[in-house]
């Protein structure tokens, strides 16, 4: 106890708070940029952080990690943008809820839920750490494309009305995620001839192409103030404690959700090269199977963005497990965070716990504070995003919107072809929105692709070794891979069983 | 007629002054900062590396030296803009042996040519190193070597990238041997340990930095340097123990083809400078990496026995 | 006018099979494993669909009608203002496209409007700028004018 006692007073230094206090609203900014992302906002941070002592850097990249993250879901809200790839799964109820004027509703719901996931991602990390690590190493190759499998059967949830379109629009999101080197073999693929492509497709780009352009084309429809009269309605109504009551009521109405999505969330996270990015279209799609109402999932259930913005925050912490236990980057920003430990000279591992276990303890506890802090900056700032948005004469919120995107996308990989890529997938996205393609299950393929793919063939190589001839026994034989494919089997029946269900309650 | 007068003019002095600007500049580089492109991920090999060589170039060169990176394509995006970036130097890329010289042999269309990228120096090697978990069967490089030939296949080994350092490592390794493992490419060094530490794997054919960084779980059977390497005294090399077996990657810094030669060489000069500085040396040794320095010249000439020795082993590849 | 979502769906879906098909080179037995399974994949469910199309066709009401004037000018322009960036600069491009977008989506059109909206395309294309090139190092592409 007294160790833990001991990092959190570290913690609240007058320096660390000070420091926070300054980079959250930063960090959230950089986080609401559509294209900017919390890798970036981190790696920007690092360099400045070498002139600190390792706990205030330390302290200062779960600040802007924190904020970075939840800012990501002002932009899903409020335009339908993902700010952040964490949050595309927001923009499924967060939007609707905003077009039905309950926007700020919305903001304060998430404030609550990525206090609770923030919780209790910390608590995981600090506690069950060491176990967690040992079931991340049980993951393999062979596990990995089961885990992918299990991400694509979400497909079912995101489809819409028709399980064909989304279908097809998952296996076309795998298909652009093979542009790019091939992860075993080093061929340079579908490059269609642009040098640039060399690198792949850039997420990013396409996850703002599908979900913001066609919602910016059709803001543009009547700029005398379509958007801003629906989402004005109910905007006055009641004041802030009545919004901020709503919230709160939002995100406890169903716990069950909340504590699920952040174990999720913190499942997700320990997996190195899994991570942010399915843990909220995962969690998103478990809310609804789970809900007595699944219909009401895509229209403003306020439970999804419960589910999904407390499961991205849990996330955070989960990818530190990998880190501060075996010294392995559990995702991007770990990574960053791993070559700023280098360069501090202190190597990530179990060292960490030994040597260096003030440091180590007083990092894992600042996010409690730091989520704490950023909830808090988040409610005001959120509310700020809001009223600037809502302030603003749609002719001016175009063209703004567009700057945004497009310098976001540029500077995600300092490369303009993911620009041009943005606006292809714009024009693409308005086209199969319109014929019934809804965006999620191509983003999903676009996401799982080089997952699935590199467990595949990985595997094979291992099946090939371990099993010559019948290489493929070694996905079908390992203990964590057939539970994978038990959980595969279920969620991809599920749709099925539970319109059974729902045709039987019907009669 | 008089008002064109006029803007042609202040447009043909805006020009003679960019111009008189700019050959100042050249004479008394560096004016500006630079900016040093890292074409792989934040965290990795040549960001650690670019970070801690970034504060001593500022002093030598006495201005400021900016990190940005141009991730892809396993660093062809990067280098494919070297040859339309503007001779100044005052951008200055990071690259990689053998990376620059396997991925226009394999590749279609990387959009450069070897020879494109104007190399100022190599600075660094990265050995190859063959480990083994602490707790494996295999206790030394013959007890590996003669479970492989009783059992060709059955050795997997990880390592980072297709076509790489650890790949064609492996390969050449093989060969010397007269044994078959199988090589498992994995998305950088990092992506492999899980692997790695989970058992997924035998053993990885990987860089020094990397068993610098996982010393207790990683248990090394030889290194394929020429000598035994300072921070592991006793790993033998492949050499001794009768495998003729040197490979690694190296990394440096290259500059548009076209730069001038007094602007490469004073980078040149900065570089060996940093790399002579002691504190620098030993922080750099101790996380794995070796400090090696070819200035402009003689980095062509290797560049150009590598590429005859990397042709060679594709070829040889090709038959797989 | 009604389109068959099905029938455009499926022929989007083998076109772009197609296109990556066209694309296969030699890769690798590795490279091709995955991508060939998919490309396969996508053709057969454009076909799906296209039968589908004709047998129990899903009909949405075609969006074409939607475009309207200003929907149309700003997709116009933001094709415009991506794809001469890198020839013009990306400032000048911005500022021009921003400002002519503000244009077209004015009700009224005077010249305070005008003014307004090229200061307000200015000043947020220079705070951008300026943010990113002086404390992100992030830099933008510059063409013939900046």
């Amino acid at each position: 106890m007294n160790i833990f006692l001991e990092a959190f007073l570290n913690v609240l230094a007058m320096k660390n708070i000070i420091a926070m206090m300054l980079l959250i609203p930063l960090g959230m900014m950089a986080g609401a940029l559509p294209g900017f992302t919390a890798t970036m906002a981190v790696a920007i941070l690092v360099p400045f952080t070498f002139a600190m002592d390792p706990v205030m850097g330390l302290i200062c990249v779960s600040a802007v990690y924190c904020s970075a993250i939840y800012g990501g879901a002002f932009p899903a809200i409020l335009i339908n943008t993902p700010g952040t790839p964490s949050s595309i799964a927001t923009c499924f109820d967060g939007y609707p809820m905003t077009l039905q004027g309950r926007a700020q509703e919305a903001l304060f719901t998430i404030a609550f839920a990525s206090l609770v996931g923030g919780f209790i991602g910390t608590i995981g990390l600090i506690v069950f750490s060491l176990p967690l690590a040992k079931i991340a190493l049980r993951f393999g190759p062979p596990e990995y494309f089961w885990v992918s499998i299990f991400g694509l059967t979400i497909i079912a949830g995101l489809s819409g009305d028709s399980l064909l379109k989304g279908i097809a629009g998952g296996v076309l999101g795998l298909l652009i995620s093979t542009i790019g080197i091939a992860p075993v073999g080093g061929d340079v693929r579908f490059t269609f001839g642009i040098a640039s492509f060399q690198g792949g497709v850039e997420l990013i780009s396409v996850l703002i192409g599908f979900f913001c352009m066609p919602e910016v084309f059709k803001m543009a429809k009547d700029p005398v103030g379509s958007y801003l009269k629906s989402t004005n309605i109910g905007h006055a109504a009641g004041g802030y404690k009545e919004v901020i009551y709503k919230g709160f009521r939002n995100a406890f109405a169903d716990v069950v959700n909340l504590v699920r999505s952040s174990v999720i969330g913190l499942f997700v996270g320990i997996l190195p090269g899994a991570g942010g990015n399915i843990a909220n279209l995962i969690a998103y799609n478990e809310t609804k199977r789970a809900s007595k109402d699944p219909e009401s999932f895509g229209k403003g259930n306020p439970q999804g963005i419960v589910a999904t913005e407390s499961a991205d925050k849990a996330t955070i912490m989960g990818s530190f497990v990998p880190l501060l236990t075996l010294g392995v980057p559990g995702s991007p920003v770990a990574a960053v965070v791993y070559g700023a430990l280098m360069i501090q000279g202190l190597n990530p591992g179990p060292e960490l716990f030994t040597k260096h276990a003030e440091i180590t303890y007083t990092f894992m506890m600042s996010f409690f504070v730091a989520m704490a802090l950023t909830v808090l900056i988040g409610m005001f700032a959120g509310v700020l995003f809001y009223q600037i948005i809502m302030r603003l004469p749609v002719r001016v919120l175009v063209p703004t919107i567009l700057l945004l995107t497009i310098v976001g996308s540029y500077a995600v990989r300092n490369n303009y072809m993911d620009v041009i890529f943005m606006l292809a997938s714009g024009y693409l996205g308005y086209v199969l929105s319109n014929l019934g393609f809804s965006p999620g299950p191509v983003v999903l393929g676009l996401v799982l692709g080089p997952i699935a793919e590199k467990g595949l063939v990985q595997g094979f190589l291992m099946g090939n070794s371990m099993f010559p001839g019948t290489p493929w026994l070694v996905f079908f034989t390992r203990p964590v891979s057939i539970v994978l494919i038990v959980i595969s089997v279920i969620s991809a029946l599920w749709p099925i069983y539970s319109a059974r269900r729902r045709r039987r309650a019907a009669l | 007629m008089r008002r064109f007068m006029a803007v042609l003019a202040i447009v043909l002095l805006f020009v003679a002054v960019f111009g008189v600007f700019g050959s100042i500049a050249e004479a008394a580089y560096p004016e500006r900062p630079i900016t040093y492109v890292i074409a792989f991920n934040p965290g990795g090999e040549s960001d650690l590396t670019a970070r801690a060589q970034q504060p001593y170039l500022e002093k030598v060169l006495g201005t400021q030296i900016i990190i940005t990176y141009k991730i892809g394509g396993g660093g062809a995006v990067a280098w494919s803009e070297v040859p339309r970036m503007r001779p100044d130097g005052y951008t200055i890329v990071g690259h990689n042996i053998p990376h620059i010289i396997l991925q226009p042999l394999q590749r279609k269309d990387t959009g450069y040519k070897t020879t494109d990228l104007k190399t100022v120096c190599w600075f660094e090697a990265t050995p190859n190193i063959l480990v083994v978990p602490m707790d494996s069967q295999f206790k030394t490089l013959e007890d590996f070597v003669k479970y492989a030939k009783e059992h060709p296949g059955q050795i997997t080994l990880g390592g980072s990238g297709s076509y790489s350092a650890n790949h064609l490592g492996t390969v050449e390794f093989n060969e010397v041997a007269g044994i078959e493992t199988t090589y498992i490419p994995f998305t950088g060094s990092g992506d492999a340990v899980p692997a790695f530490l989970g058992g997924h794997v035998t053993g990885l054919m990987t860089y020094t930095t990397m068993v610098a960084n996982y010393r207790e779980k990683m248990h090394p059977l030889a290194v394929a340097t020429e000598e035994r390497v300072s921070i592991f005294p006793d790993v033998p090399t492949f050499k001794e123990l009768g495998y003729d077996y040197v490979e690694g990657a190296y990394r440096g810094i290259c500059v548009s083809p076209k730069t001038p030669d007094e602007i490469v060489n004073k980078l040149a000069d900065a570089f060996k400078q940093v790399n002579e500085t002691p504190e620098f040396k030993e922080k750099m040794e101790a996380m794995g990496f070796q400090m090696v320095f070819y200035g402009p010249e003689e980095s062509e000439k290797f560049v150009e026995d590598r590429m005859e020795y990397y042709k060679s082993i594709l070829d040889k590849l090709e038959m797989k | 006018m009604m389109l068959n979502s099905d029938l455009y769906g499926g022929l989007i879906m083998l076109t772009f099979a197609g296109m990556f098909w066209l694309q296969m080179g030699d890769f690798t037995k590795f490279g091709l494993m995955f991508p060939r399974v998919i490309i396969a994949l996508l053709a057969f469910l454009g076909v799906v669909m296209i039968v589908k199309a004709k047998v129990k066709p899903q009909y949405v009401k075609s969006f074409l009608k939607d475009i309207n004037k200003y929907m149309a000018a700003t997709m116009i322009w933001s094709l415009v203002w991506v794809l001469s960036a890198t020839y013009v600069g990306f400032f000048v491009a911005s500022v021009v496209s921003m400002w002519a977008i503000q244009w077209s989506l004015s009700s009224e059109r005077n010249l305070r409007i005008s003014a307004i909206s090229l200061a307000v395309a200015i000043g947020s294309v220079f705070v951008i700028y300026y943010v990113f090139t002086k404390y992100l190092y992030i830099f933008f592409p510059e063409g013939f004018l900046f």
